[in-house]
């Protein structure tokens, strides 16, 4: 595939997926300087990749396991990367504050990412994918667990969310 | 604040990546391939010089001969390092699933530093050892009695020796925390 196709392709996966791009690498990245860096390294990543784009998954697919393997090799990167909890250590664990206390959506994000930050990177993903409102066996195609496996991950972070945000739903 | 989804998906984005900084990207990347090759062919070019400054400068068979080892020994090691220890590029979709692919990552990076004492030190050793009997047999630094001089060199074998093990022991410290991640995402299958 020549490079005006491959900037064609990139052009209508960015259109499509930038806003879900851009919230992994907040979520991922805490810093303002480094996450713009990530996010970057993120669209590089799925421009490069889509040159070799054969149609045999959905792009859904493709640009997020892309993407989120991007994010990863910058967590293993990261110098002094945090050892994370599991999804199970962080539904028994008390970060302190209670779900009255959550009283903006800023707040509640601002929660939402320090947990998804305190995962283990596996689970991180998986967590992340179910914010987007993927189901287990696309969770499983992008993250290369088995749809059992992320079927148990999720009923955790339904738990995990219902225990932290007062009436979340989970769905 | 009842769906986490929709707040999670709602939040207001504003960062832009055009395609121009993509290619700028790319570029930079390029760049930096080619930059790291010209480093390793630079230690390459660096070792066999200064070795091989010592194989015509310095009087001696064995002295000679060791240095021409170590100039196999490092070009050796140089070689195993980018067999053994170079980053894979993170697949983009035709590769095993993400956690497999760092699994296997991490298995093949502590397999390297395990067996590294093989490719990475023992390569060094036999130039080294030879140079340091060319030393005590065929060579005497003027000026020092010959006692002293063999005192010298046993100094620095021995601080060669220390500095060995020490490398050794980094790489049986990186061994344990490799391993202590593969059994981290082993826990995940």
């Amino acid at each position: 595939m020549d490079r005006t196709g491959q900037d064609e392709r990139y052009r209508g996966a960015a259109a499509e997926y930038g806003p879900a791009l851009e919230r992994l690498a907040r979520a991922v990245e805490a810093d303002a300087a480094e996450r713009r860096d990530l996010l970057q390294e993120i669209h590089f990543a799925v421009w490069r990749s889509l040159a070799g784009f054969d149609g045999r998954c959905s792009m859904r697919t493709w640009v997020y396991r892309v993407a989120h393997n991007a994010a990863a090799s910058h967590v293993m990167r990261r110098r002094r990367a945090p050892k994370g909890m599991s999804i199970e250590e962080l539904v028994l664990a008390d970060d302190g504050a209670s779900p009255e206390e959550i009283v903006s959506e800023n707040q509640a994000l601002e929660r939402l990412m320090a947990m998804i930050r305190a995962l283990k990177a596996p689970d991180a993903q998986v967590m992340l994918l179910y914010l987007e409102d993927l189901d287990a066996a696309a969770i499983g195609e992008i993250t290369g667990m088995s749809s059992g496996a992320v079927a148990t991950k999720i009923h955790r972070i339904k738990a995990l969310l219902a225990k932290r945000f007062k009436g979340g739903r989970d769905d | 604040m009842t769906d986490v989804k929709s707040l999670w998906r709602n939040q207001k984005t504003e960062e832009t990546v055009t395609l121009e900084n993509i290619h700028r990207t790319a570029e930079r990347f390029q760049q930096r391939t080619r930059r790291g090759l010209a480093i390793e062919y630079g230690v390459s070019v660096f070792v066999i010089a200064v070795f091989g400054f010592y194989i015509w400068a310095l009087p001696g068979s064995m002295v000679k001969a060791g240095s021409a080892l170590c100039i196999v020994g490092v070009l050796g090691i140089l070689w195993q390092m980018r067999k053994r220890m170079a980053v894979r590029r993170v697949p983009d979709l035709s590769g095993p699933g993400l956690v497999e692919f760092h699994r296997q990552e991490l298995l093949r990076q502590r397999d390297a530093v395990k067996s590294a004492w093989l490719w990475y030190i023992l390569p060094a050793i036999p130039g080294m050892v030879l140079m340091m009997l060319g030393r005590w047999y065929q060579l005497h630094a003027p000026g020092r009695s010959l006692a002293w001089d063999h005192e010298v060199i046993a100094l620095c074998a021995v601080i060669i020796l220390l500095g060995l093990g020490i490398i050794r022991l980094l790489q049986v410290l990186r061994v344990a925390k490799l391993q202590s991640k593969i059994d981290e995402l082993d826990k995940l299958r």
